[in-house]
């Protein structure tokens, strides 16, 4: 039974081809081959430039893939009134995974829709967490750690184009929203020989929505991206600092 | 009686020069006219191809053959054609499938050789008839290919 639906989808679809090519000279594929009836006869594969010369249409795709993106943050010059948060740029970190709907119209463009999870962190040296979010610890504690992370559900917008199809060089360029569940400034200290992890919560200074844009350059399954945050994470009148915008890392794609 | 002899030696007369008549026949018959074109291919030629398109369904091919006649509907040439087509594929083949569109009057047929040693495409549109013969190994790949619409008429 499939295989005669399948016989009826591909003669329907020749015979849509046929009843409008009136006129047009005869084409034979035979699997990779073409024959154009034509004198003289020219024979020639049917993948020739890409499929851009057979006359080969390029039928509308729809596909999906996971991603898993792994990134740190970097500094960027602050054209701002609002300082900069110190970081510790090896430890300040992006991880995300989420999988990315592609609908690709021509063989060099296509268009993705994602949902992903993202954990950021920021982590900044000294004694932010005392001196900016009035956080009080003992005088003989040890700051081991401190930084602003947050947990966020988020959605992207991709514009792939494709500088070669085969293998795929692509350029991916989109815009991207978060929203955080989880917004919190952790600090780690030691105190009478027994570490300690004070975890500061305030939503009326760390802002849950966040959105940026998104660039990465493609072979394959592997990708080199760098975001920019455009929101800002903190509510500057009550904490008047920003945690750096912009982040470098790799994807994975499969 | 006489009249009943006389009459089936005509009608005899009339069907010879079709019933029977081989590929090439129908080719050397046709080709000579405006709006047809033949294309015959050795398999030196189509392993040729296979090699160069690292083409698994041309290896498959002992030889291939192809009569196209563009002209209109009402064209005397074209209906005798297909009437020559239609008897040649009626004699040692077995349909595969047929689907017809009414409105474009398009139509496509495909046969298997008794023997699968050969197949067959018979292809109509409001411009054009076109049969195409394909010789060789006939197996279950180039069943599906002729299925999945891998061996095609554009």
């Amino acid at each position: 039974m499939r295989r005669i639906v399948l016989v009826a989808i591909c003669a329907a679809g020749f015979l849509s081809l046929s009843a409008g090519d009136a006129g047009a000279q005869t084409d034979i594929e035979i699997g990779k081959t073409t024959i154009r009836l034509q004198s003289p006869v020219e024979v020639f594969p049917q993948k020739k430039n890409d499929g851009a010369d057979s006359g080969k249409v390029f039928k509308l795709r729809m596909y999906h893939t996971h991603f898993l993106r792994a990134g740190f943050t970097v500094p960027v010059s602050n054209y701002e009134p609002t300082p900069v948060m110190p970081a510790v740029f090896g430890d300040s970190y992006e991880l995300e995974l989420g999988v990315t709907e592609w609908i690709r119209p021509v063989s060099r463009y296509a268009v993705g829709f994602s949902v992903h999870y993202a954990h950021r962190e920021y982590c900044t040296p000294g004694e932010f967490a005392q001196q900016n979010l009035g956080r009080v610890y003992p005088e003989s504690a040890y700051i081991r750690s401190q930084a602003f992370l947050t947990d966020n559900i988020g959605l992207g917008i991709y514009n792939r184009i494709f500088l070669s199809v085969r293998p795929e060089i692509f350029v991916d360029l989109g815009v991207y929203g978060d929203w955080a569940w989880l917004k919190q400034f952790r600090v780690r200290y030691s105190y009478n020989d027994s570490r300690v992890r004070d975890r500061y919560r305030d939503g009326t200074v760390f802002l849950p929505f966040q959105a940026g844009v998104y660039a990465a350059i493609g072979y394959q399954c592997f990708s080199i991206y760098c975001r920019y945050r455009l929101t800002n994470m903190f509510y500057h009148p009550k904490l008047p600092f920003e945690p750096e915008r912009m982040s470098v890392g790799i994807v994975i794609e499969l | 009686m006489r009249k009943a002899v006389i009459m089936l030696i005509l009608l005899g007369a009339v069907s010879l020069p079709s019933a029977g008549r081989s590929f090439e026949e129908l080719m050397e018959s046709y080709g000579p006219n405006k709006g047809v074109v033949t294309v015959a291919m050795s398999e030196s030629v189509l392993q040729r191809m296979a090699g160069r398109d690292d083409n698994d369904l041309l290896r498959k091919l002992s030889k291939l053959m192809i009569i196209s006649v563009t002209a209109p509907e009402e064209d005397t040439l074209r209906n005798a054609f297909l009437a020559d087509a239609e008897l040649y594929a009626s004699d040692g083949f077995e349909e595969l499938y047929s689907v017809s569109t009414g409105g474009s009057g398009s139509r496509i047929s495909v046969y298997l050789g008794a023997d699968l040693g050969k197949a067959l495409m018979l292809a109509e549109d409001d411009v054009s008839v076109l049969l195409m013969e394909m010789k060789g190994n006939i197996d279950g790949q180039m069943l599906d290919a002729l299925l999945n619409n891998e061996i095609r008429i554009k």
